[in-house]
């Protein structure tokens, strides 16, 4: 089982690239998580440049998430949305519409600011625009608020309840991407 | 087989398969509040088996559905609308079935996106005639259904305060049967 990872910040000593390295770590066995190194090099999306091949760094985004079992991103909250990069990554992932590999793809979406509620409506937006790609997005929020205070030196989020909270929401996208491997059978329609 | 059903004499007992090139489900929803959407589904299955009583059971592929823009087919086959990796067909079996005349009235379980609700339909009943060395007979249905009572509860506000899409959605079948 792979999960795509991708912190939606780009800074070095990004919050939300630190919660995503410990969800890694925690993640249980069988379980990979590749942490996505590199929004920045993706170009801004232009329609005229989207044919094959396809920017080096798009294509690289664009296997990943093929390859992968299920997404999780990371978002911080800028003026109430989610980054600019980040949706500029989705743009291309998400074309051609009727290939993407987001389509029917398990993803969970969590955040971190430095504010008091977490990115909270940055979380929203990024639900509402991963679901218009097809991505099969799990109804499950996880807020770390006030994260320049929220992550002990081990990178660890410092409230027990924050662990807990990580632990589970990872575990619904598991299940959710176990669900899709192995779709229970439909049963007969009872009239 | 389900006891409140009356079917015209002139439909012989037996089990009547659906002509697939001549049958087709089609559906309306107003957008914007505007203009009527159209899509329909190619792949359509049938079947109405007469004897004591009568039963009309059918499916469709949603993958077979065809619209206009090619981005919203993927759209309409995602979580978001008709969820087709996990619910590959949308199907239909009656609970009562009345063709009395021209009339046609069904009454039955539909399954959209893995949701069953008891729909009501009324059409017309054509034939049945020999054609083509097959005893034919066509069966036309409407119904109108709430999407949301499926869980497909998709919708944008319009910057003026509007719905993007409707929740009702005129369902309209067409079979085309022949007698086994």
């Amino acid at each position: 089982m792979r999960i795509l990872a991708i912190p939606g910040s780009v800074r070095s000593d990004s919050h939300n690239a630190r919660l995503l390295r410990y969800v890694a770590e925690q993640a249980p066995a069988g379980v990979e998580v590749e942490i996505w190194p590199d929004l920045k090099s993706i170009p801004p999306y232009d329609q005229d440049d989207d044919v094959e091949p396809a920017p080096a760094s798009v294509a690289d985004l664009r296997r990943a998430i093929a390859a992968a079992d299920a997404l999780l991103i990371a978002t911080p909250e800028y003026n109430h949305s989610i980054p600019g990069v980040l949706k500029n990554a989705i743009d291309w992932a998400s074309r051609p519409r009727a290939s993407t590999p987001l389509q029917n793809l398990p993803a969970a979406v969590i955040g971190a600011s430095t504010g008091r509620f977490g990115a909270v409506w940055a979380q929203a937006e990024l639900r509402k625009v991963l679901a218009a790609t097809g991505a099969r997005v799990i109804d499950l929020e996880l807020a770390v608020p006030l994260a320049a205070e929220a992550f002990d030196a081990q990178g660890r989020p410092t409230e027990p309840e924050q662990r807990a909270r990580v632990g589970e929401l990872v575990g619904a996208l598991i299940a959710a991407a176990q669900a899709r491997a192995y779709p229970a059978e439909v049963p007969a329609l009872a009239a | 087989m389900p006891a409140t059903t009356a079917v015209t004499d002139r439909i012989t007992h037996g089990t009547w398969t659906v002509d697939r090139a001549h049958s087709g489900v089609t559906f309306t929803v107003a957008h914007a509040g505007l203009a009527l959407f159209h899509g329909s589904f190619r792949d359509v299955d049938a079947r109405l088996v007469v004897g004591d009583g009568a039963e009309l059971t059918g499916s469709v592929r949603v993958d077979s559905i065809d619209v206009e823009d090619e981005n919203i087919r993927p759209h309409l086959l995602s979580p978001e609308f008709f969820d087709a990796e996990r619910y590959p067909e949308i199907r239909f079996a009656s609970s009562e079935l009345l063709l009395d005349g021209d009339e046609a009235h069904v009454v039955g379980e539909l399954e959209i996106a893995g949701t069953q609700r008891t729909v009501e339909a009324r059409g017309r009943l054509r034939g049945p005639i020999e054609l083509g060395g097959a005893n034919k007979l066509a069966l036309a249905l409407e119904t109108t259904i709430d999407r949301t009572e499926f869980g497909m509860d998709w919708q944008m506000e319009l910057p003026n305060g509007g719905k993007a899409l409707a929740d009702d959605v005129a369902i309209s079948v067409e079979l085309e049967l022949a007698r086994e």
